[in-house]
């Protein structure tokens, strides 16, 4: 299909030469989004600094850091990145391909569909209406919706390959490709979901199973959201600035393929030493350990680039970003694999260490260059200079501070709460608490809200330098241009078609074969993932009860998952922080997993049975009153909301459908089985002094319910 | 753990794929000039002759 | 005086310049470009790269050959109705403004569809509609903008395309190899710890059954059907070895996996031939813009003048020239055949192509003259008395073809038969000792001992080594043709050299006069004269004058040339001293004088072909290791200041190209391994003869005859050095075999106990084949930064 080349014919018309103009409309909305973007991304993630220091400022239920952290990260990644992705892709797809935009409607649909999808998950989010999954929280309708657009760009994008004037198709092309390829088939692996109701689902997978797929997503959301798509625009934008080829051409090419082909797979290594089976741990350790080769290929090729050029990198502030933006990349690309290593992961996990390394990618990496890109691109398409180049320098100094002020204090915190979780007396007992731990590491917190707030003040800086810039120029919409067509590719192959080609060569059909084979392979393997029959049963372990299972959701909808992990390591130190360590047995019926990636706050896989029920009772009311120096909001909003029991059968049938051995006609008696378990629980309360003639029917209860079962089903004798 | 299969063979699928995309690439004649590729990017269209200019005024002032 | 730098072109503007306001041009060529490509609005030509143009000075090239369509064919990629693409080679492309210029092209002209530049071979891909422009047309455009198209009879579309199929294995090796890893690490890790990891064990082998059939079948098969050549043809290369391994890689594995026993070790046989493909793609990359076989061909033009009865002048293709065939010759012109001179005048034809000797012989009305020499100053007429293929120069090449290209076998095909024999030896020994207690494990350790013993390092010491030589040497100017050639030049005790742009510069020099008593005046009319006379003598002395920042006079009338004789032109003279009718006495040894009216203006000395720079050390040096020769076509020297260096005996002159190419077998008929260094046509005979021909050259685009290896002239001082480091890069390729014995070593110890678990097969494969391309690039890259050869290339 890539062989049919130009959708007018030359041999019409009198010369060869077409016109056409460059759409940068387009451009100029992407990029307004990617800037408008960039300061709530990074305005939500200082509130979110904020609120680690000062618990007060978790005002309402919808601003709680459960569920603002999913906000910031779905705004930096999807709203920020996401519109700097396309922003830079529209303006340098045309320009590489010497063709304008596939179709400007599909653009149009494009554009507006991805403000509204943000827009819905802006509001999704802070009303609870999660997945729980990181990166991934945005339920079915959503993910539907993002389907939908994704595939309007990817006709847009390939429809433009089609009909360009260029033969050669630019590295920068290849990134971008690979790019769509990949995130299509994660999106679509890791939403596999059946829905309950209209905005709520349960994932097809279970436990162990589900977090894999979870962190085969999120590892390649970072991979082929955050990676590849920014290196094509390094590739393209980069060079424009220094205005200078590329290093070596051919290192870009062979970085390309060599990514390609390793990065899927490194997944794994963010389920280090959890319960997931040991040789797919190391598996992901091995294969991000190769990526470094590839990574640093890239980083080199981009420095070496500016070769010669310093002294204008000294100048541009432009370059400037860029070359921080590159050498971000290399950091994070050599940290990234070094953490995947058993020994040292064990230390980093669930710290703040991981939050630094994830923040010099976005602030230093897709941060800096979108900000390069952003200077580089609106003077050009508002035909003017930039208003002011002292700005945009300030903004570079500032943006690095930022950067810094950021990361260095999380490396320090994280390092320091991990070897104080680690830490034992001489007599063998734990020397610190959770919360000592967590105090020891406020001022790092405090450090790293400042990095963050002077980083906002630099988007600021750039937003008020961009609006002068386009107030002083005017914009070019349609920019001329004129090229000749392809004719008949001079590949020997004249008008042959690629079917044809591949019966003419035994091997390329192989091949194909091959692949055709695999194809039937999932086929038939796909069923067999439905019926989980072979995943390790543990005896005791049964299904949660209808209540329990609102409780889950409770615990999903206020994103406890956010500070919480459920998952205890194999570790002495965790062992006897915790209680013994978890089994892959005990998530069977987890749907979706809230093994979580981040203890902020203590784990709670073994809470269950560990506090009486007045204690959480009394906790979630105001935590501060156990203890004073804990930074979890209040929730006392649980105390008071009824528990909405109306979708509670329907989320029963939808887990049996998707394996849960609940008895048939549990779906008929949920609510007698909630009240019964509720009175339990009430009557515990009322006995401990807890006054209110509601208590049944409150959301507390069914959390309780669900904290008090957490990981007790194998200490628990089986059941008469 | 079928899931892993489940993965697995997603994974090969799209690695195929690239391999295909790869084999294009390298039939079409891509990959036989190394050099004017990253060069011919550096031109801009003959009306932006005057942004040049700014671009130029840019990386100089 | 201030001299402005053309607009166009930056040379210096002379005192003909054109001056127009705020631009200046050297010439009137330049300053027509110039206005075509300000008026056609590609003015950007200049804000890319500032006077990035080419000169226009002394551009006069002829297509009118190209209205021959059966001349112009060869040179056509493609044509249909409407539009035809040709590929020219466009040595003139030095910068990025040509890219830009040439791909707007059709801005200057609207028959040009489409232009593609590759930069690298300095070719462009044009697409035009014969009906606005012809091909003819279109290289007259492009000589004008300054990029005079290279048609060379030799010329053919296929050269240079890089190896597609190589490419096509890489990645499919690549792409398995990756995926194999992944389905296979997990048997290392310990998937028997995981409750279903069993089921993943069986599926995750048929998978790579599945995906190593392509590869074994596709990307191996160059290897199998290279193995089954030598073996029906009972020489051992080290593809045989290899081949072996392979098979028993893939028949051990796929036992393994269908009957359930094992994992197999396919991923051991992924990456093995991964990396001998990677090897093979190193060692074939070479300097896509050099010719290292050019024939004669390359040397004549496409087509002749041939004059009709009628008298009208047609091109002809060379090979279509037939006895009897009138040939007009211009002055420049080379002859392309042999034939009987027909002129009103004496002519002189400069053999220096042929000879070296620079001075024009000649010629009259009727001589024999011989294909290779150059008209000089008048044109003239040849009658073909043979066919081109037939003229006596080309038997050179003749006599070539019938020479049998010996099979080239380098140093791992040479050990290899040993290794082949030893490593069979080894298993069968395995085998029997392990047969009688334990049939299964002997089978076992002895295919064990096969695919361990796989020389995928030993096979992979030579590409990398050597490639990477290939690259560091091409740094520095010396341009080596293929990884053969390093070792025949390990062995080299003979060099010879040619004189005349070999050792001594092309160009002819002269000192300050021995008397001069001439005025600015003078002088410029005389460079004036000079430069009408294609002499040698004249063009020396003009340079000479150029030098002395002189400036032509401009004269009117036409200088008048008396053959061996001199110049003159109104009241001067210069030539011979006879010539310059001086009254008074002649100055001692004065070869040229300059008189006006008889009253001697200026004389000068011989005018010696002067030695090249840094001739003294080189041979110096290579005298310390060799013995070295001095071949030359011309006269004998008064003085031979190489005396020192090179025997007298062994300095030979007025050698024919004949006469060299057997004095280079001579010598190796006495068993000697011989370079030869030689520039021109001349040359080309000793050179394909010599174990090393080396050919040196002023600039990549200019023509040097065929040979093994090209030295750029700027890279001459240091040749000796070059030599002593290839020499030295020797032992880098013994450390690497070092390596890859030891790793067999090791994994024979393991093999030969059947202990050889695919865990360690893994291991030691992949990390003896990497070791070995870190101890070959590596090395020879250190070595080279060490040893702080001076880069120097080509001026672009």
């Amino acid at each position: 299909m890539m062989t049919t080349t130009t959708t007018s014919d030359p041999l019409e018309k009198e010369v060869d030469i077409e016109q056409f103009s460059y759409d940068n409309k387009i451009v100029r909305n992407f990029a307004f989004a990617t800037a408008f973007w960039g300061l709530i991304g990074t305005s939500v993630g200082l509130l979110a600094a904020l609120q680690l220091l000062f618990p007060s400022l978790n005002f309402t239920a919808e601003t709680t850091f459960g569920r603002i952290r999913p906000l910031h990260t779905n705004a930096a990644i999807f709203a920020f990145v996401g519109n700097g992705i396309f922003m830079g892709v529209y303006y340098s797809l045309q320009r590489l391909l010497k063709a304008r935009m596939f179709s400007d409607r599909l653009s149009k649909m494009h554009f507006w569909g991805w403000q509204l999808i943000i827009l819905a998950a802006a509001l999704t989010i802070p009303l609870g209406i999660s997945t729980s999954k990181e990166y991934a929280e945005l339920e079915w309708p959503i993910d539907l919706s993002i389907a939908v657009v994704w595939i309007i760009f990817g006709i847009n994008m390939f429809g433009t390959i089609l009909k360009r004037r260029e033969r050669h198709l630019y590295v920068a092309i290849w990134f971008y490709i690979a790019t769509w390829v990949t995130v299509t088939v994660l999106h679509v692996g890791n939403s596999l979901e059946l829905p309950y109701s209209f905005w709520h689902s349960y994932p097809v997978f279970a436990g162990v199973q589900d977090a894999l797929v979870q962190w085969w997503y999120g590892h390649n959301a970072v991979a082929f959201f955050l990676t590849t798509p920014y290196l094509g625009l390094m590739y393209y934008y980069l060079p424009k600035a220094a205005n200078r080829p590329v290093y070596s051409y051919r290192l870009s090419i062979i970085h390309f393929w060599a990514l390609i082909f390793i990065y899927i797979w490194a997944g794994p290594h963010h389920l280090l030493y959890t319960s997931l089976p040991d040789w797919a741990q190391s598996l992901g350790m091995v294969f991000s350990l190769m990526l470094i080769a590839p990574s640093w290929g890239g980083m080199l090729n981009g420095l070496l680039t500016l070769r010669g050029a310093w002294d204008r990198v000294r100048e541009d502030p432009v370059l400037k970003m860029m070359v921080v933006a590159v050498t971000a990349y290399g950091m994070a690309t050599l940290e990234g694999p070094l953490l995947s290593i058993k020994s040292v992961n064990a230390i980093s996990h669930y710290t703040d260490w991981t939050v630094g390394h994830v923040h010099i990618g976005t602030l230093g990496w897709n941060g800096m260059l979108t900000f390069g890109i952003l200077y580089w691109l609106i003077p050009k398409i508002f035909q003017t200079k930039l208003y002011s180049r002292k700005l945009a320098n300030t903004h570079f100094w500032i943006a690095t501070l930022g950067m810094l002020f950021y990361a260095i204090p999380l490396y320090w915190a994280g390092w320091t709460q991990s070897s104080m979780w680690k830490q034992f007396t001489p007599d063998g007992v734990l020397q610190y608490s959770f919360l000592e731990t967590l105090d020891a590491i406020i001022p790092m917190y405090a450090l790293r809200a400042f990095g963050g707030a002077i980083y906002v003040a630099g988007v600021v800086l750039m937003i008020y330098n961009l609006i002068k810039t386009v107030k002083g120029g005017q914009l070019l919409e349609n920019e001329f241009a004129e090229a000749a067509p392809l004719r008949a590719s001079k590949a020997g192959h004249k008008g042959e078609h690629w079917h044809r080609w591949i019966e003419r060569r035994p091997v390329q059909l192989m091949i194909g074969a091959t692949i055709a084979v695999l194809i039937g392979g999932m086929v038939e393997i796909f069923p067999m993932l439905m019926v989980d029959e072979n995943v390790p049963k543990i005896e005791n372990v049964q299904p949660y009860t209808a209540l329990e299972i609102e409780g889950r959701d409770i615990y999903i909808r206020e994103g406890c998952n956010a500070c919480h992990s459920q998952m205890i390591r194999p570790f002495r130190s965790e062992t006897e922080r915790y209680g013994e360590y978890s089994k892959s047995g005990e998530f069977i019926y987890d749907r979706p997993h809230l093994w979580g990636s981040k203890r902020t706050g203590p784990d709670l896989h073994r809470i269950g049975g560990k506090y009486p029920d007045s204690w959480h009772y009394n906790h979630m009311y105001d935590p501060q009153a156990m203890n004073e120096t804990s930074i979890m909001p209040d929730y006392d909003w649980l105390l008071v909301r009824e528990l909405n029991r109306d979708y509670t059968p329907a989320k029963i049938r939808t887990l049996m459908s998707l394996g849960t051995p609940y008895a048939d006609d549990y779906p008929e008696h949920v609510h007698e089985d909630m009240d019964r378990q509720a009175a339990e629980i009430a009557a515990r309360l009322r006995t401990d002094g807890i006054e209110d003639d509601e208590l049944e029917s409150r959301e507390i209860i069914a959390l309780i319910a669900y904290l008090q079962r957490l990981g007790t089903d194998i200490s628990r004798q089986p059941e008469q | 753990m079928q899931v892993i299969l489940f993965l697995a063979l997603l994974s090969i699928l799209v690695a195929g794929g690239f391999l295909f995309a790869f084999f294009w690439a390298v039939r079409s004649g891509q990959y036989e000039d190394e050099v004017t590729p990253a060069i011919r990017i550096l031109f801009d269209e003959p009306t932006s002759a005057k942004q040049d200019q700014h671009d130029d005024d840019d990386n100089n002032v | 005086m201030n001299q402005l730098a053309c607009t166009h072109c930056g040379e210096p503007c002379l005192e003909d310049q054109i001056v127009e306001t705020d631009v200046q041009f050297c010439c009137s060529g330049c300053q027509t470009v110039y206005h075509i490509l300000k008026d056609n609005g590609l003015s950007d030509f200049y804000r890319l790269d500032n006077a990035a143009g080419q000169s226009q000075r002394n551009n006069s090239t002829d297509y009118s050959w190209l209205s021959v369509p059966e001349l112009q064919a060869p040179f056509i990629q493609f044509q249909d109705d409407q539009h035809t693409r040709v590929q020219l080679d466009l040595p003139a492309i030095h910068c990025t403004s040509c890219i830009w210029l040439l791909e707007h092209l059709n801005r200057l002209h609207e028959g040009v569809s489409s232009v593609q530049v590759n930069f690298g071979l300095k070719r462009a891909t044009i697409l035009f509609r014969q009906a606005k422009i012809s091909i003819q047309e279109l290289s007259e455009l492009l000589a004008k903008i300054g990029y005079p198209p290279l048609y060379r009879s030799d010329h053919d579309q296929t050269q240079s395309l890089p190896n597609r199929r190589l490419l096509y294995q890489i990645g499919l090796a690549g792409f398995v190899f990756g995926n194999i890893m992944l389905f296979s690490f997990p048997e290392y890790l310990g998937l028997g710890i995981d409750l279903a990891g069993e089921r993943f064990e069986q599926l995750f082998g048929y998978l790579n059954l599945i995906l190593i059939i392509p590869v074994l079948l596709y990307s191996g098969r160059d290897y199998l059907l290279a193995a089954y050549r030598a073996l029906s043809q009972g020489v051992a290369t080290v593809d045989l070895p290899i081949s072996l391994g392979i098979m028993a890689l893939f028949g051990r594995s796929a036992y393994e996996v269908l009957s359930q026993s094992g994992p197999g070790y396919f991923d051991s046989l992924a990456g093995l031939l991964f990396f001998l493909l990677i090897g093979k793609w190193f060692q074939s990359r070479t300097f896509s813009r050099l010719s290292f076989d050019r024939d004669y061909r390359a040397y004549f033009p496409v087509a002749a003048r041939r004059k009709e009865s009628n008298g009208q002048l047609t091109p002809v293709a060379l090979d279509r020239i037939q006895i009897g065939d009138r040939l007009q010759l211009r002055p420049g012109d080379l002859i392309p055949v042999d034939g009987i001179l027909s002129a009103q005048q004496q002519v002189g034809v400069d053999y220096s192509f042929v000879t070296g000797e620079s001075a024009p012989q000649l010629r009259q009305d009727g001589d024999l003259i011989y294909a290779g020499g150059r008209a000089t100053q008048q044109a003239f007429e040849v009658v073909a008395t043979k066919a081109v293929e037939q003229s006596y120069l080309l038997q050179l090449w003749r006599d070539q073809e019938g020479a049998p290209s010996s099979l080239e076998q380098n140093l791992t095909d040479r050990a290899s038969k040993y290794f082949t024999l030893a490593v069979v030896i080894i298993g069968l020994a395995t085998l029997a000792y392990w047969w009688p207690s334990d049939p299964a494990k002997a089978a076992y350790a002895a295919t064990s001992v096969l695919i361990i013993a796989c020389p995928c390092a030993l096979a992979l010491a030579i590409p990398f080594t050597y490639g990477a030589i290939i690259r560091v040497m091409g740094r520095y100017g010396f341009y080596l043709r293929s990884v053969q050639v390093i070792e025949k030049i390990q062995g080299l005790q003979h060099f010879i050299f040619d004189k005349t742009g070999t050792l001594c510069l092309s160009q002819a020099s002269t000192s300050a006069p021995l008397q001069a008593k001439w005025n600015e005046q003078d002088q410029a009319i005389v460079l004036a004269m000079c430069l009408q006379s294609k002499h040698p003598k004249s063009q020396t002395l003009a340079s000479y004058l150029v030098n002395q920042s002189i400036h032509p006079a401009p004269i009117e009338s036409v200088v008048t040339e008396s053959i061996g004789q001199g110049l003159s032109f109104q009241e001067y003279r210069l030539g011979q001293p006879a010539f310059c009718q001086l009254q008074e006495a002649t100055p001692q040894n004065a070869k040229l004088c300059v008189a006006k009216n008889g009253q001697l203006l200026a004389a000068f000395g011989a005018m010696s072909n002067q030695l090249r720079p840094g001739w003294e050390q080189v041979l110096e040096q290579l005298s310390t290791n060799g013995e070295l020769h001095l071949l030359s076509g011309d006269y004998q020297p008064s003085t031979q200041d190489w005396s020192d260096q090179i025997p007298l005996g062994n300095c030979h002159f007025e050698q024919s190209p004949f006469a060299k190419r057997a004095y280079v077998s001579a010598l190796q008929k006495g068993g000697k391994k011989v370079a030869m260094l030689g520039d021109g046509l001349n040359d080309a005979g000793a050179l394909n003869t010599a174990d090393v021909g080396i050919a040196i050259s002023e600039d990549q685009s200019s023509f040097s005859p065929a040979s093994d290896a090209i030295l750029a002239a700027s890279s001459f001082p240091q040749f000796a050095d070059l030599l002593g480091f290839i020499k030295r890069c020797r032992w880098m390729l013994y450390l690497a075999f070092a390596v890859a014995i030891a790793y067999n070593i090791i994994g024979l110890s393991f093999a030969v106990q059947g202990e050889l678990s695919p865990v360690i097969a893994a291991i030691l494969m992949p990390l003896s084949s990497i070791s070995i391309v870190l101890i070959g690039l590596g090395g020879v890259y250190l070595m080279a930064w060490f040893s702080r050869l001076k880069t120097d290339q080509w001026k672009k």
